[in-house]
């Protein structure tokens, strides 16, 4: 399953799952582009990891509640390498836990700017070259959340639900021109941004919530890596418009 | 099933499927506040059918994509009517019919902005008020095509998506607060909006769609009015957060 001379762009790669998937499909052959925020330091890692193990990577800033980092992300690409066989929709920021009422508009407004236009800006600027290409993959990540619908997590699990619909129709309507769409609803899992919030939660609700789930413990984001890598690749050849959970089999409620 | 006096606030409720919902909650003995974009002539003629059923009507021109529009609906409505049980979120606005790749970006951010953040707006500043009062009822309208995803309707789909994850978020949120929140998801009503669409794709295409459909009819605006009533009803005092399909049956595919 070694691929070689494929480019694969990862929006939000320097850290957490990003970074594991970044990290995967490299070693499956693939040429990485990663966008990161800020963390340009957690990003030159994964970069010069990548590098010293043999492949080829870049980076590049990009803040995707801009309008115009899609362009970029993608122009940078194509000067590099080429071309682009598969965009993993990565990047997302979280939200406050506060009720939807109680929600202030700029952080509505940025949650859904980043979670769902900056991926709808995103194919746009890749999927043309995709077409021309007649081949493309593309995996979005969608959250657990969808299933879940938790109170205080309303932007979040908005912006995702609507990814999710778009996921679903972009498949069907790149179908014809080789292009694949899936999505992966990773649970919880043990990154830095979950850390978080779990301290928040304080240890007795962490613990509660970790032994809601049916495997008692949270994924890592090699396994979700290990998904989005085998969607992106042939293995998954008549599989598009999918939403797969990768949530350790829960928590439902 | 008629409760005491209510005050209902019907956005979008000048023409087709809000006016049929404003007329069946006067019937229902409730006081009705509606919004409309553009139609003056249409919003005064329903203001003039509701009052002729002996309730109290004013009619509010607003536009939904704009950002102080929840605001000036909830402080126009108390004003009039001094409180508000129900909210019905009906305006909103269709996608040009593309893929979701060749959408205009202009395009993309006002259906999003009418159809999902509007509707958050409106809710955030009604809520404080129903929970003040401990009770309130509000029934979102959102679309059979969350269910048939179908290419071409992409980002009036997305945004749909997002609403009904919005709904059964906040359904949890709010039922603490003797809140309810639920959504009517109508399939093919004889409006003016759906004559033109038909319009659009001929009469052969027409045909096609409504033998799709099992009823083999389209529906009309005052079945779906029926049933946005009885969620708005205390015959539905223990269904909230749900999604309720008037669709005569599908089309699904």
């Amino acid at each position: 399953m070694v691929l070689k001379h494929q480019t694969a762009i990862v929006t939000g790669g320097s850290r957490g799952i990003g970074k594991a998937i970044a990290l995967h499909l490299s070693t499956q052959g693939f040429n990485i582009v990663l966008s990161f925020k800020k963390d340009e330091k957690a990003a030159a890692e994964v970069v010069s990891h990548i590098q010293k193990s043999g492949g080829a990577a870049e980076m590049i800033r990009a803040d995707l509640s801009s309008a115009d980092s899609a362009t970029n992300i993608t122009r940078a690409t194509m000067e590099r390498f080429g071309r682009i066989d598969v965009l993993i929709n990565n990047a997302g920021v979280s939200s406050n836990k506060s009720l939807i009422a109680d929600t202030a508009d700029l952080e509505w407004n940025e949650i859904i700017d980043v979670n769902l236009h900056g991926v709808f800006r995103m194919l746009r600027a890749v999927v043309p070259q995709m077409r021309h290409q007649k081949k493309g993959n593309i995996v979005n990540l969608s959250s657990n959340i969808t299933k879940r619908l938790a109170p205080t997590f309303g932007p979040y699990a908005v912006s995702k639900a609507a990814l999710e619909t778009m996921t679903q129709i972009v498949a069907k309507e790149e179908a014809a021109n080789g292009i694949r769409v899936n999505a992966v609803a990773p649970g919880p899992i043990k990154t830095d941004m979950l850390e978080k919030l779990l301290r928040e939660m304080g240890a007795e609700r962490a613990k509660s919530f970790v032994e809601s789930m049916p495997m008692k413990r949270m994924g890592t984001a090699d396994e979700i890596a290990n998904m989005v890598a085998m969607l992106t690749s042939d293995v998954a050849s008549f599989v598009t418009g999918q939403i797969i959970y990768v949530n350790g089999g829960g928590p439902g409620t | 099933m008629k409760d005491e006096n209510r005050v209902a606030v019907v956005t979008g409720g000048s023409r087709g499927i809000g006016k049929a919902i404003a007329i069946k909650l006067a019937k229902e003995n409730c006081d009705v506040l509606i919004t409309y974009q553009q139609d003056k002539v249409s919003a005064d003629e329903t203001v003039d059918t509701l009052k002729s059923l002996g309730k109290k009507a004013v009619s509010l021109q607003v536009e939904m994509s704009d950002p102080t529009a929840g605001v000036t609906i909830c402080r126009h409505a108390l004003k009039e009517f001094g409180k508000i049980d129900i909210l019905i979120n009906n305006a909103g606005i269709g996608s040009p019919k593309r893929f979701i790749v060749d959408s205009e970006e202009t395009d993309w951010y006002r259906t999003i902005n009418t159809n999902l953040n509007g509707i958050f707006r409106t809710i955030k500043a009604i809520v404080p008020h129903m929970r003040s009062r401990k009770t309130g009822n509000i029934v979102n309208i959102s679309s059979n095509v969350t269910r048939r995803l179908a290419p071409n309707f992409g980002p009036y789909a997305v945004s749909k998506a997002g609403l009904e994850a919005l709904t059964q978020v906040l359904a949890k949120e709010e039922a603490g607060n003797g809140i309810r929140v639920n959504a009517i998801a109508p399939g093919f009503v004889d409006t003016d909006l759906l004559q033109t669409a038909f319009d659009e794709v001929g009469i052969e295409k027409a045909e096609a769609l409504l033998h799709s459909i099992p009823l083999k009819r389209l529906g009309m605006p005052s079945e779906i009015a029926d049933m946005v009533a009885v969620l708005a009803s205390n015959v539905s005092s223990y269904v909230t957060g749900q999604i309720i399909y008037v669709n005569g049956g599908g089309p699904e595919g």
